[in-house]
């Protein structure tokens, strides 16, 4: 996936100027910025909540225009939302499904009704594939902790062939013990061909998963470093725009 | 994962769930208790053949227009219009009839081609008339539930109190300005059999068996048919989901207004069939019906039958319990000779109740 030059403004304000983004396949790439920096702009260009004012972006070496979220995810790009796009009033089952129930023919083909016993299935496989741990696919999602939810919206994106899974701070509001069963969560993706993006404000976080790391600021795309050849402060620098030469920080790098 | 885990796992899944039978069971359990009861406090009548289907009847109307309202409280909204618009469908339904009926008659009197037409009197005219006229009474149900739906969905009005609210008050205008303010009596018998019919099962020449009114198989039928639209297709899915968590419903693809104006649409359609019923157990179209509130008998049975008002929780069968209750407490306070202002009292207490327990069951979910 390869985003060129990408603008995109809001009336007088420039969210994104010629910011270009490369993703490989089965990276996790961590964005970072301030806020406002318009890591949430770039996203919502990916998946084609918005449209960019100009520039490019390319899809499995294709060029490709995304009008809405949904062109973006019949690609194959997936969006985590921060605030856990699920209803707590279904199962982990039905969330999972939620949009893409499957049917079965009942009566002869005058019915189509819930494959209730098929989701159930699909859904336990699915937890199994990704190691999450939930009792059971048919319990309630509100009954479950807030690092089970977060699996079970990844796994939600991940389940359906899914590319590239975009995640918006998949960490925030989890308790200490269970962001790192997320973070496993997001490593066990790349056995399965999956290229996380993931933006979070937290840099420990950051720097335990992610294979390259860009920073964005004020628009701009001011670093773009594999995480081997940075360190903490380098990129808390050029977050913050300090002026100084930024490899002094970072004395065991170099 | 073999196949056979994955099934295992889906049986454990239907063991772990006796908690949410309990949680039905429970409104089955004071339902049960309650007839328990009003069988002690009044051994002669409450549990006779003729109260029971006195019962029946009397709660087939509100039966379905609780069904409307409760596919949409399910949505976290709310419709006030359900017992104006069941009034006002009956109002279009008596009228349309007598209308249809006097322009046939005197088409029929003057036309040379008459005579190979069935007489206006004649059971044919009249069950073509009464079939009509059924057809009007569910437009109208219809296009006020259309109309509210879109006052929620494209007006962006800010709740659905208020479109509904709205709707209340024209179709009890309505109501009077299509009636003159007064019934309009006499209906033709085709239409009545839905509200004053019975199927007699078990007559023998000892017993007079007993009589089931068509209106409760009415009631069960459609109550059987948004059972399976609710737990077993898609769509009824997804106004589960919608209830639940209208954004995500909408991240997930779902085209959420579409279930709104579906859910406001089938409770006006419910309250038109509550119309025809109704029609036929008074044997007139009164404009007294649109105004006397039983949109609140509709509200309170369906949060009586365990339904959340934060949406996204309820069952249709939980409903009809909730509705049997209400239908019980009236006929037995009544067997029992309290005051009908009692009564009211009663049910008012037994509302707050029923929506606290699901205040604490709300409570109780987010500890776990």
């Amino acid at each position: 996936m390869r985003m060129e030059k990408i603008c995109k403004s809001f009336g007088p304000v420039r969210a994104l100027q010629n910011v270009d983004l490369v993703l490989n396949p089965s990276e996790v790439l961590g964005i970072v910025g301030d806020n406002g920096a318009g890591k949430s702009t770039l996203m919502k260009v990916l998946t084609g909540v918005h449209q960019p004012d100009s520039g490019r972006v390319y899809f499995q070496g294709q060029s490709v225009r995304f009008n809405s979220p949904h062109d973006s995810r019949a690609m194959g790009i997936e969006m985590v939302y921060q605030d856990l796009a699920l209803a707590g009033n279904l199962s982990v089952a039905g969330n999972i499904y939620l949009g893409r129930e499957p049917t079965k023919k009942r009566l002869g083909g005058l019915l189509k009704l819930l494959d209730h016993k098929g989701m159930a299935e699909g859904a336990a496989r699915l937890l199994e594939r990704l190691k999450i741990e939930i009792h059971s696919p048919t319990l309630l999602v509100e009954t479950l902790s807030g690092g089970q939810r977060q699996a079970v919206a990844v796994a939600r994106s991940v389940g359906f062939e899914a590319k590239v899974v975009i995640m918006d701070e998949p960490t925030a509001a989890l308790a200490v013990k269970e962001v790192s069963k997320v973070l496993e969560l997001i490593r066990g993706l790349k056995e399965h061909n999956v290229a996380v993006i993931l933006i979070s404000h937290r840099m420990p976080d950051i720097f335990e998963i992610s294979d390259r790391i860009v920073v964005l600021r004020q628009g701009v795309k001011v670093g773009d470093v594999p995480r081997a050849q940075t360190c903490m402060d380098e990129i808390v620098a050029l977050i913050t725009g300090a002026q100084q030469e930024a490899l002094q920080f970072c004395p065991e790098v170099s | 994962m073999s196949k056979s885990t994955a099934a295992s796992a889906y049986a454990t899944a239907r063991r772990l769930s006796v908690s949410t039978v309990l949680e039905r069971f429970g409104v089955a359990l004071a339902l049960l208790i309650l007839m328990l009861v009003l069988t002690i406090l009044s051994p002669e009548y409450f549990l006779t053949p003729d109260n029971l289907t006195n019962v029946a009847n009397r709660i087939s109307f509100t039966a379905l227009i609780s069904l409307g309202e409760f596919l949409v409280i399910l949505t976290a909204g709310i419709d006030l219009s359900v017992g104006s618009v069941m009034g006002f469908s009956l109002i279009i339904l008596a009228k349309s009839c007598h209308l249809m009926y006097e322009w046939y008659a005197g088409w029929y009197a003057t036309s040379s081609m008459a005579a190979s037409l069935p007489q206006p009197a004649s059971p044919l005219a009249l069950g073509t008339i009464s079939a009509l006229s059924i057809l009007m009474a569910l437009g109208t149900g219809y296009l006020c539930g259309l109309l509210n739906g879109w006052g929620f969905t494209k007006l962006g009005l800010p709740h659905p109190f208020i479109m509904t609210l709205g709707m209340l008050n024209i179709a009890r205008g309505a109501s009077n300005l299509v009636s003159g303010g007064s019934p309009i009596t006499g209906l033709p018998e085709a239409l009545r059999v839905f509200g004053a019919g019975n199927i007699i099962l078990l007559r023998t020449a000892t017993s007079p068996g007993f009589r089931i009114p068509i209106a409760f198989i009415v009631v069960l039928v459609l109550y059987f048919v948004f059972w399976v639209f609710l737990t077993h297709t898609k769509t009824g899915h997804h106004v589960y989901a919608v209830g639940g968590n209208p954004q995500a419903t909408l991240y997930a693809g779902v085209n959420v207004k579409r279930i709104l104006n579906l859910v406001y649409i089938l409770a006006g359609l419910l309250a038109a069939v509550a119309g025809v019923v109704y029609a036929g157990r008074i044997n007139s179209g009164s404009p007294k019906a649109a105004m006397a509130g039983y949109e609140l008998d509709a509200i309170a049975s369906v949060i009586i039958g365990g339904a959340s008002f934060f949406g996204g929780r309820g069952t249709v069968i939980g409903t009809l319990i909730g509705v049997l209750i209400m239908g019980f407490i009236r006929n037995g306070l009544n067997l029992l000779n309290v005051s009908v202002f009692w009564q009211e009292v009663a049910i008012g207490l037994i509302i707050i109740i029923a929506a606290f327990i699901d205040v604490l069951r709300r409570r109780a979910a987010r500890q776990v």
